[in-house]
């Protein structure tokens, strides 16, 4: 049984096609994202999921469940976390725990020792804080550890790290690896083109409500032809006519004292051969020298042509 | 329905920590009422001379306080507290666990009303304390009519609170409705505290679909030591707008 299986799932809204005819499958234990700019009718999607939206038409199956029918059955084994979300202001980050754990049949496997939970997410020291006391990063990180609470079988992130600073964020991600070699299976959606490639090991690419393309970020990228890009900063102009004909290189593109080098990923060690060989023959300067592999972000240009930032 | 129990349990007991840490609550509910009673005595005395020689004013003030003091709760807890949960995301949430929604509003319906209770019993203990207080009704009739008025003045907060989109929209429309019915727990009190004929047609025929009015008047009679059952018809219109507000509100009702 596939962890989720979505086939022709449908979501009308009045005078909008949010979710417009996706499926996919879902394998467990895998961390699964779903990436699109806003209003791509991801969160739209993830709440068809969770059964918090009732498609319009379409199948929807978790764990073999559906999410609709069997909604109660469905949400002792899966973990959620929502996009916005909030909770008593007045209560405090263990009352939260206990809370969330007396919702479930089994409770929680944390109950003896919270801080087996809640200190790997670095709230150890705020068992009796308010959850208003809390900061952005501490009141999302108690979130995960309300979704994971009970052990669920997958968990649904849904904008996990809009809201933090880049630190935070990849301190985020360790955390949603570590959950995932426990096993548990992880759907998430993302704006963030980078989170999606560190830490998916399976990408759809979401717009417009429908899914472009779907598959693991490298092959997404080789798909379209990604070529790696190769940064050079030279101050004399001879220098730069020298950079022609170099093997392996399929463009060139210069731009005061600056040159970029295009190339095939898999060649970028032959050509940073020969550019360094002939800069040590002719004697020339290198103010700067970096390589910029594709990414899913020149897939997202490749498939749409428009950029994903807004 | 077992294993609801201790979500149920849990949650009933969060929540009544929660309004315990909520001092507008606190205060409106165990200190503002009391407090208005003990100014009024204080001023007015409750000297029974003024009802045939059976009730004084605070006597007589009394039920209506308690009227007052359920449609506190099921306005601004019961209503004002749903559509804050709501606005805030806090029922969504719950509603991705398997908590059922009907155990959410339970929770919040049985802490509304031990906390009224306990306010009631504050408010009677005060007033036998330095008013010497008469009750000539039983207290367990009386505990039936707080109860039926609680059933009426709740689901009108629920009403309320499934109305509305902002909790500020709800918090207007509770403040209104909570102030302008105020003066409708004084009406029911004509015949003993003052001459009923005074009370102009238009201000009487209001009366009739004011719920607080119907909750003081079931309170007040059997509070003067009438059964329950005496008055049925009052009795029958709580359980009416009970049934009414109940069902608008499960139709309006969103968790989001």
């Amino acid at each position: 049984m596939k962890a989720i299986h979505v086939e022709d799932l449908i979501k009308d809204y009045p005078g909008l096609r949010a979710v417009d005819g996706v499926s996919f499958n879902v394998e467990r234990g895998e961390i699964f994202g779903l990436l699109g700019p806003n209003g791509a009718g991801k969160s739209t999607t993830i709440e068809c999921l969770e059964g918090l939206r009732v498609p319009s038409d379409g199948t929807v199956r978790v764990l073999g469940f559906d999410p609709q029918r069997e909604r109660y059955a469905l949400r002792e084994v899966i973990g959620v976390q929502l996009q916005t979300t909030a909770l008593y202001e007045r209560m405090r980050v263990r009352e939260a725990l206990e809370l969330f754990a007396s919702f479930y049949r089994g409770g929680s496997p944390y109950a003896d020792d919270w801080d087996e939970l809640i200190g790997p997410l670095g709230l150890g020291d705020k068992m009796d804080s308010y959850y208003v006391s809390l900061s952005g990063g501490q009141k999302q990180r108690l979130h995960i550890a309300l979704a994971i609470i009970h052990d669920p079988e997958i968990v649904f992130l849904d904008e996990l790290t809009t809201g933090l600073d880049p630190q935070a964020r990849r301190a985020m991600w360790e955390l949603i690896e570590r959950i995932r070699d426990q096993g548990t299976t992880i759907f998430l959606t993302t704006h963030y083109m980078e989170e999606a490639e560190t830490l998916c090991d399976r990408v759809a690419i979401l717009d417009h409500g429908k899914i472009l393309a779907l598959d693991t970020p490298e092959a997404l990228i080789a798909r379209v032809g990604g070529e790696t890009r190769i940064h050079i900063g030279l101050k004399d102009p001879e220098a730069m006519a020298g950079l022609d004909g170099i093997p392996d290189v399929r463009h060139v593109e210069r731009l005061d004292g600056r040159a970029v080098l295009y190339s095939d990923p898999d060649a970028v060690t032959s050509v940073l051969r020969t550019l360094l060989r002939r800069a040590d023959e002719h004697g020339w300067r290198l103010r700067d020298l970096h390589v910029e592999r594709a990414t899913l972000e020149d897939v997202f240009l490749a498939l749409t042509g428009r950029e994903m930032r807004e | 329905m077992i294993r609801w129990i201790r979500g149920f349990c849990y949650l009933t007991w969060i929540e009544t920590k929660l309004f315990a840490r909520e001092w507008m609550a606190i205060f409106f509910t165990f200190v503002f009422w009391p407090m208005m009673l003990l100014m009024i005595g204080a001023i007015a005395q409750n000297d029974p001379s003024l009802v045939e020689g059976r009730f004084g004013l605070i006597d007589l003030l009394v039920p209506a306080f308690i009227g007052i003091g359920i449609m506190n709760n099921g306005l601004f807890t019961i209503g004002g507290l749903l559509a804050s949960y709501r606005e805030r995301g806090i029922l969504r949430r719950f509603e991705a666990t398997p908590l059922r929604p009907a155990i959410v509003l339970a929770a919040l319906v049985l802490v509304a009303y031990a906390m009224t209770l306990v306010s009631t019993a504050l408010i009677i203990g005060i007033s036998k304390l330095f008013f010497n207080l008469r009750l000539s009704g039983q207290l367990t009739e009386l505990w039936l009519a707080f109860t039926l008025g609680a059933l009426a003045l709740f689901s009108l907060g629920f009403l309320v609170g499934s109305l509305f989109q902002t909790s500020r929209v709800t918090y207007a429309v509770s403040s209104t409705l909570f102030f302008s019915m105020i003066p409708f727990a004084i009406i029911p009190l004509g015949g003993t505290l003052f001459d009923p004929d005074l009370v102009p047609p238009v201000m009487q025929a209001i009366a009739h679909v004011v719920p607080l009015s119907y909750v003081v008047e079931l309170i007040h009679d059997v509070w003067v030591g009438q059964q329950l059952t005496a008055n049925w018809l009052s009795a029958g219109i709580l359980i009416g707008m009970f049934g009414v507000f109940t069902a608008l509100s499960a139709r309006m009702f969103r968790w989001e």
